[in-house]
């Protein structure tokens, strides 16, 4: 016999996750649970259920794992049946309590309009009781998870006792994991599979269900009203309808009537100028002769027929719809129709700005003023000599192209007076040119930095409101609530966001900045006290919250803080 | 003066070579690490658990390929299942059979590929890949170190043997799961 006992070594079920990985998400939990259950704190309803749903999915994973062994009909895995019937049963039950927890805490925030529950009010019962029920929850399910995969450790153990050779065993075995992990993945496919069955079998709550829901509009909405009632009711089906079909048109959605309609979310069904304005244009581009901006029942039959329109620009392209699931169930395929971009292009009159377009408008509007390199590199010497911090900040040197983006730059801002220094100096004045000149410049430099200091904040200030977003996100605190503060408080618009990207542009911290923080091993006042610019930074702050915001309600919440103009 | 009763020799071997003769595993055992070479029986034991065992590779190529996250994708997996089945019956070789089954899930890997919802559903067929990559290597090794007895015919007819017992099960599984997808094509019809 080779065989020793000696001792074990645990295999984690999860080997592939990252060490780090999980003991961020623990923390994201642990920080989840403080919100509900620091007893000092009112109880924060939206936490509660995200902490609830992602047990949810857990024992959902584990159920779909059993299931499969129950529904096997290998022999040799009858003792797993065994064990798999057992728990089976035990997590159904869980999933249950946890169903009717989720209910019951979304009840009450309906109820309430309001995601908290105040700490020692009338809900102190309520706080307790939800707060009991999640702690004998999470413990039942953590027991009986851990003997469940114990008892089905042992089994494999059972099983390839008589394997004695690592070079064989070891890939088998990280194949077994390999295999429950992808079985962990199928119980989440799953559980969105259930919810887009249950979505498209429920009206009103998908755009697909609109197809089979009939719209009746017996008397046209008109344009310029706030619907209300029924015709508010088949406003909003409308409104949905437009959001499924035109949401992808890069010519309509370009346009700012359709940014400012809001037809997705929309907060009130008003059908003001820019919802008539997109409107007529649909109407055009489905041919229809009514050319009004009123909700008729020819519009929402065009409407539902269509397709989902995603045309490329300055094409007229036969729209053609991606089937989701719920399509595929009912079964219904479309025959492409064709739309109109043209007529809709008409209708808005505006032209639409692509980044083909762009490029030409800004090459059509730079013509340069310098005929050859030598025109362009006097220009350059001159800019250098007048006024050096603004050839610094520009990084402008005194010899280069004299058309590129930098001279350009440059032009811009100081060619009026380059030009009439210029022309004073073919006149012989050269010396009163260059007095000129300089005052001019000096005059500029002091307007604009009186412009800076009103309009915006400054780089100090910027600096500050960058560190603070670094401390909060680092593993420290990552807390989304302090990021939301810092945005009401400190970003209330563009230009302020814009200035604070700057700032942290210029240190663009690292995944590894963000940890040495959390570690204590780095200070983020020292760390923004040295420019450079890390390789594998985030370095816009999109690019940081796209990495750590990965709950869609934390996101949610974050894009309702952010200032106008700034998407995530 | 050599110890018998140790598996190892401590005069002539370091505590580094000891040491890497043996790996570590769940349920308190440690596995030798050295080169292989297995008896027919050994060789038999091992096809049992790798191949035809509850979580060997017949089993987990019909798993994978039954259990679709989607059912426009489980339609054309139970089709190419049922239509391939029976070519598992009789096989020339053990390695013939082995490929047989590998060819089964590229294929159902590739169909989950080729699907519109790909980017939502990869992830979990990426992760049974790597599974079944590791299951291949297994096997290889477990091929190089049987030599001549991996293809003997006496362990070809057990196989051959398991698998019209395992083929029949299977049908039957099959036949269930076509209904089930039957009848929730026609009840979303209804809808």
């Amino acid at each position: 016999m080779k065989k020793y006992n000696t001792f074990r070594t645990s295999i984690d079920s999860n080997l592939s996750v990252s060490e780090d990985k999980k003991a961020r998400e623990a923390r994201r939990e642990e920080r989840r649970e403080k919100k509900f259950k620091d007893t000092d704190r009112d109880f924060n309803l939206n936490k509660f259920m995200q902490v609830l749903s992602a047990l949810k999915n857990s024992i959902a994973a584990i159920i779909v794992e059993c299931d499969y062994d129950l529904n096997n009909t290998d022999k040799e895995i009858a003792s797993a049946k065994k064990t798999s019937g057992q728990y089976r049963e035990v997590f159904r039950t869980q999933l249950r309590r946890v169903s009717a927890l989720i209910a019951q805490a979304q009840y009450r925030k309906d109820k309430d309009e309001s995601k908290y529950l105040e700490a020692g009010g009338e809900y102190q019962t309520l706080i307790d009781t939800f707060r009991k029920q999640y702690d004998e929850l999470k413990s039942d399910f953590e027991d009986s998870s851990k003997k469940y995969k114990a008892e089905k450790g042992k089994e494999i153990d059972k099983e390839t006792e008589d394997m004695k050779y690592s070079s064989i065993l070891d890939p088998f075995k990280s194949a077994i994991e390999s295999f429950n992990e992808a079985g962990n993945i199928f119980g989440t496919l799953k559980i969105i599979e259930l919810a887009d069955q249950a979505a498209s079998s429920t009206p009103d709550s998908s755009s697909k269900s609109d197809e089979n829901t009939k719209i009746e509009i017996k008397k046209d909405i008109k344009s310029g009203t706030t619907p209300s009632g029924e015709d508010g009711e088949l406003t909003k089906k409308v409104y949905k309808l437009i959001c499924d079909r035109w949401s992808k048109s890069k010519t309509l959605t370009a346009t700012n009537q359709w940014k400012k309609s809001i037809f997705c979310t929309p907060k009130s069904l008003i059908i003001g100028p820019n919802r008539t304005a997109c409107i007529k244009a649909i109407k055009a581009a489905y041919g229809i002769k009514d050319t009004t901006g009123n909700i008729t029942q020819e519009l929402a039959d065009e409407l539902k027929k269509s397709e989902v329109v995603t045309e490329s620009i300055n094409y007229v392209i036969e729209s053609s719809r991606v089937l989701s699931f719920s399509d595929f169930l009912s079964k219904k395929s479309r025959t492409n129709e064709k739309v109109n971009i043209e007529a809709l292009k008409k209708s808005l009159g505006e032209p639409v700005e692509t980044s083909d377009n762009k490029k030409e408008k800004s090459k059509e509007s730079w013509e340069s003023p310098f005929k050859d390199r030598e025109e362009g590199n006097a220009f350059r010497k001159w800019v250098n000599e007048n006024d050096p911090e603004f050839a610094k900040k520009i990084e402008l040197d005194k010899e280069g192209s004299h058309t590129n983006s930098y001279i350009r730059k440059a032009w811009k801002e100081l060619g009026e007076i380059y030009s009439k220094y210029k022309e004073q100096k073919k006149a012989g004045e050269e010396s009163k040119a260059k007095a000129e000149a300089k005052a001019k410049i000096e005059a500029k430099a002091k307007k604009d930095a009186e412009a800076k200091k009103k309009k915006g904040i400054s780089e100090k200030q910027a600096k500050e409101i960058a560190k603070k977003i670094l401390v909060a996100m680092s593993g420290a605190t990552e807390d989304e609530e302090e990021v939301l503060k810092i945005f009401k408080k400190e970003i209330r618009d563009k230009e302020t966001f814009d200035y604070v990207e700057k700032a942290w542009r210029i240190f663009s911290p690292n995944e590894t900045d963000l940890k040495q923080i959390y570690w204590n091993k780095y200070d983020a006042d020292k760390l923004f006290s040295k420019e450079r610019y890390r390789k594998n930074g985030f370095h816009t702050l999109k690019d940081l919250f796209k990495k750590y915001y990965t709950n869609i309600d934390e996101l949610r919440d974050l894009r309702k803080v952010l200032p106008k103009g700034v998407d995530i | 003066m050599r110890n018998t009763y140790l598996p190892y020799n401590p005069v002539f071997e370091s505590l580094h070579q000891q040491a890497s003769k043996y790996s570590t595993g769940s349920g308190f055992n440690i596995y030798e690490q050295s080169d292989p070479n297995l008896n027919a029986e050994e060789v038999q034991n091992h096809v049992d658990v790798i191949l035809l065992g509850g979580e060997g590779l017949l089993v987990n190529v019909m798993k994978f390929c039954m259990q679709a996250p989607l059912r426009r994708i489980s339609e054309q997996t139970v089709k190419l299942l049922s239509d391939k089945l029976d070519s598992l019956k009789d096989n020339k070789s053990l390695s013939d059979l082995v490929s047989k089954l590998f060819k089964i899930w590229e294929e159902c890997y590739n169909i989950a590929a080729s699907d519109s919802a790909k980017p939502r559903i990869m992830s979990y067929y990426d992760k049974v890949n790597e599974g079944m990559d590791k299951l291949k290597n297994s096997l290889k090794t477990l091929e190089d170190s049987s030599k001549n007895q991996w293809n003997t015919q006496q362990l070809l007819d057990h196989v051959n043997g398991q698998m019209e017992e395992k083929i029949g099960a299977y049908r039957k599984q099959l036949v269930e799961i076509k209904k089930d997808i039957d009848s929730g094509s026609k009840e979303a019809e209804k809808k």
